[in-house]
């Protein structure tokens, strides 16, 4: 089968295998957190709530942007797709093992801003709508630092390949070389992913907030597209900051999804563990805190490099 | 893509696809009923252009013509909605204005660049090197020798965006700003702006 | 009510729209009609809705719903309506509201608007957005009037506020209905033990872990608001246990601290000392600073070294600091009251503040204030008063 036919399937398959085990940590964790005895149910539960939603039908608002709600889901889903397809197994293993494959999942990563957008606006709904402006003002704020880490941590490899960078940490890895690299990423994912201490988008103070219209499979669409977009970071950040495939005794492909897994249980945890944070005061911090950190990141890892 | 690049027919068909999904998604800009939605047809058009340019074998500047519109249009989207009347779409509005003067200066640009297209003898020289080396090449092409001009006036423009953003927060180091725009009294020992002071 | 969250058969959801299952708990006040047939009319298909409580609902259309009696199994009543809902079995409900009764305005105008041109009819309620002046920065952007509740999930049950909003921040705000009050038809089933208190003796260690309870449930609400909903189901777990290890509340507690939940709450919604002062705001009234309790000049706490605990601050954060502190003292409390018991007669610190008292000051807390803080600020305040509400929440069984 010639390589192009096979990496839909390939992309499509990595993207289900991490949503389902997302899903499953997350109602582990809960189940951990909440101090409730772990039963199986655990693992069947996230099957039987999506098989709720799938079964409930779509319901509408009041003069809604149909297009645009039907579109959000969709796009959500393949950008998620397009930040499987930059992560490398192995050497020159990757669905899209582009020169400039950061790059590519950078704009993918930048351009989760809009269908979470599009998801809050459509439904012409007042919460939810400002469940969509917070996406703007934590997304826009956390993007500069992100790109910046992910920048600093290409320098030592003097190349945007996702596979070159993972190449270049064979003796060190990323998040030793460049300290600042992995913390400032794990505290923009949550803001670009709107995730755990900054789903304010989706928050309980909205109603749910670009959830609140959404039911049916619009709704599980959005759902799995979120969990894959989670995937994605975490499987990037796994490659770009914990050394990808390197690792002792098992085979490369196994240390890129075991590292994928844990950074996913990271954020899974910090999901359960820490509180909402205020949009304001998080803008607040990514203009003030983390920029200047990233900036720090990159002028440190050119300074190492001389 | 990878494989697009290397095929010429395939880039030919992707082209025209893209070259044409970028002129009517910048139509639809003009024809959508929302601001929110016109920021969201031209980033559409934008990543259409994008597109092309991957084609061109310049993935870094494709890419980040992507990355740099998402978040362009998404501050531009809100900006609209901040200051424009009817964020919510509730109620439909146009978004063309002067139409006759418009349509004329919008067909007359189109047809120069048309003929400039069309009458032009371009030189047939395919980039088939290393997507790094096209970057590298349009850069010291369009630039050359001014690109440490260049450098330097994007620090500096940066450096001046974040000055003004500094001098316009509302918490500064004297306190807050609006506290600031008090009218200073004229006599020493006055209290600022009460009505005495000017006497 | 609160206790179906610890139900693992029942999954209670914030949206209707995420709904299968409407449950709609004892009788519902006159008021409450309509918007309960909003809520309703917002599930979407299939759907069902269950009436739990005794004697007759007064509203129609639940008549013919399923019942959960007062003291029944209501988990297993949903959980079966809601599997013969998703396997076909059972006829999803059909609107409540009419379309003309729910949006009249609809179909009339070029767009359905409601009215002629651009700027005609009122949707819902809401006219075409105006510019008024912004009370931040100076630019005037478009207000959004908005009315939230009486079934909003962040808010107490019945607590139903008409905002302005100008982007996320509340320009003007009018409460339209208080949470709660008296409204329920059927009594409470158990007797508050501050209730008891007031005229019987009761036990001071019993007292006080009925103090402990109550703030751990504020405390798990607070805990769901802010996104943490499994250790919000720990926290109410300890709350309804009978008698939870001490040790492991205090655990609980240093957990819910970790998670930086005062964070959310740091200069938000601040009541100074001067506008709580003898309002007989007990908790709020200590985190602004006033030492008011009435357990100090209780007899039955003489020689227990009953000090009040106080915070300076005054915001939310300080509300939740002094909660779990006040945990902290009455569960010490309670170790050490041994089997002392407290006659009634002394003023009663009861934890359940009044709602009315703290509405007034609601308008001046919420100006000025964005969206997710006004939320928190109302949070912080606990206006649900440990009172028996009637109330509806979309439940899905799980």
């Amino acid at each position: 089968m010639p390589a192009w036919l096979a990496a839909p399937p390939t992309v499509a398959f990595a993207l289900a295998a991490g949503v389902v085990v997302a899903a499953c940590l997350d109602a582990a964790v809960g189940d951990v957190v909440a101090h409730r005895v772990p039963r199986w149910s655990s693992v069947v539960r996230p099957w039987r709530q999506a098989a709720v939603v799938a079964l409930q039908r779509r319901t509408s608002s009041e003069r809604p942007d149909r297009q645009a709600w039907a579109l959000a889901p969709a796009l959500l889903l393949g950008l998620a797709a397009v930040m499987l397809t930059v992560v490398p197994l192995a050497p020159g293993v990757a669905v899209a093992d582009v020169p400039h494959g950061i790059v590519l999942y950078g704009a993918a990563a930048a351009t989760v801003l809009i269908p979470a957008f599009l998801q809050g606006w459509s439904p012409n709904s007042a919460l939810a709508m400002i469940g969509g402006y917070r996406m703007f003002a934590q997304g826009l704020s956390s993007m500069i630092p992100f790109a910046l880490v992910l920048i600093a941590a290409a320098l030592p490899a003097q190349s945007l390949a996702v596979g070159e960078i993972v190449a270049s940490q064979q003796g060190l890895w990323n998040v030793v070389r460049t300290p600042l690299g992995l913390p400032v990423y794990l505290a923009t994912v949550p803001a670009l992913a709107f995730w755990g201490p900054l789903a304010t988008p989706a928050g309980r103070d909205l109603a749910g907030g670009i959830d609140l219209e959404a039911a049916g499979a619009q709704l599980l669409t959005w759902r799995v597209a979120q969990a894959g977009v989670l995937v994605g970071m975490s499987a990037v950040g796994a490659s770009v900051f914990l050394g990808g495939w390197a690792g002792p005794l098992l085979p490369g492909p196994v240390w890129v999804v075991l590292k994928t897994v844990a950074l996913l249980a990271a954020l899974v945890a910090m999901s359960h563990l820490v509180a909402r944070v205020r949009i304001e005061r998080f803008v607040v911090l990514a203009w003030v805190g983390l920029l200047p950190l990233a900036l720090l990141d990159v002028f440190l890892t050119g300074w190492w490099l001389l | 893509m990878v494989v697009a690049v290397s095929t010429s027919w395939v880039v030919d068909m992707a082209f025209a696809v893209f070259g044409m999904a970028a002129v009517l998604t910048g139509y639809r800009v003009f024809r959508t009923d929302s601001m929110v939605r016109a920021s969201f047809w031209l980033l559409a058009s934008f990543v259409n252009v994008g597109l092309i340019l991957v084609l061109l074998n310049a993935r870094f500047l494709g890419f980040s013509v992507v990355l740099m519109m998402a978040g362009e249009m998404s501050v531009m989207a809100i900006f609209m909605v901040m200051l424009m009347m009817n964020p919510a779409g509730l109620n439909p509005m146009t978004m063309v204005h002067q139409h006759r003067t418009s349509l004329a200066a919008g067909l007359l640009a189109f047809l120069a660049l048309a003929s400039v297209g069309v009458l032009v003898d371009f030189p047939d020289d395919p980039a088939r090197v290393e997507p790094a080396t096209v970057t590298a090449e349009l850069g010291a092409e369009e630039l050359g020798d001014s690109m440490l001009v260049f450098q330097t006036a994007g620090a500096t423009l940066l450096a001046t965006m974040i000055g003004s953003i500094a001098v316009t927060s509302r918490r500064g180091r004297y306190g807050d700003a609006e506290q600031g725009s008090v009218p200073p009294p004229l006599r020493p020992e006055a209290d600022p702006a009460d009505g005495e002071g000017a006497a | 009510m609160e206790a179906l969250r610890l139900d693992r058969r029942l999954r209670i959801v914030d949206s209707p729209r995420h709904a299968t299952v409407l449950l709609v708990a004892g009788a519902l006040p006159a008021t409450l009609h309509r918007p309960v047939a909003l809520v309703h009319d917002a599930l979407a298909h299939p759907r069902a809705t269950v009436w739990w409580g005794d004697g007759e609902p007064d509203l129609d259309w639940l008549r013919d719903c399923p019942r959960a009696g007062g003291d029944g199994d209501v988990a297993a009543t949903v959980g079966a309506v809601h599997g013969d809902l998703m396997l076909g079995r059972r006829a999803s409900d059909l609107p409540v509201l009419t379309a003309t009764t729910r949006t009249p305005w609809e179909g009339v105008g070029p767009y359905g608007h409601g009215g002629s041109g651009m700027t005609g009819g009122t949707p819902h309620g809401r006219p075409l957005a105006e510019r008024a002046d912004d009370l931040r920065d100076g630019l005037a952007l478009d207000v959004l009037p908005l009315t939230v509740g009486p079934f909003f999930p962040a808010f107490p049950a019945g607590l139903a506020l008409r905002v302005s909003l100008q982007g996320d921040v509340i320009t003007e705000v009018e409460m339209l209905a208080d949470p709660f009050l008296a409204d329920s038809a059927d009594p409470p089933r158990r007797t508050h033990t501050f209730d008891r208190a007031r005229t019987d003796a009761v036990g001071l260690a019993e007292l006080e872990r009925a103090r402990v309870s109550h703030h751990l449930r504020a405390l798990s609400r607070s805990l769901r608001t802010q996104g943490l909903g499994a250790l919000a189901t720990r926290v109410l777990g300890a709350a309804v246990a009978e008698r939870p290890p001490t040790d492991a509340v205090r655990r609980l507690l240093v957990t819910v601290e970790r998670t930086g939940l005062g964070r959310a709450g740091a200069g938000v919604g601040i009541l100074t000392e001067a506008s709580v002062v003898g309002r007989g705001l007990g908790l709020l009234a200590r985190a602004s600073g006033a030492a008011q309790d009435a357990r100090d000049d209780d007899p039955a706490y003489a020689g227990l070294a009953f000090q009040p605990i106080t915070q300076v601050a005054g915001d939310a954060r300080a509300r939740l600091l002094q909660r779990i502190a006040e945990i902290r003292q009455s569960l010490s409390l309670a170790e050490r009251a041994g089997d002392r018991v407290r006659q009634p007669g002394p003023a009663l610190e009861d934890p359940r503040v009044g709602a009315t008292a703290v509405s007034e000051l609601l308008g001046d807390l919420l100006v000025g204030a964005e969206w997710g803080d006004a939320v928190t600020t109302i949070v912080s305040l606990d206006l649900a008063m440990g009172r028996r509400p009637p109330a509806a929440v979309g439940a899905e069984a799980a």
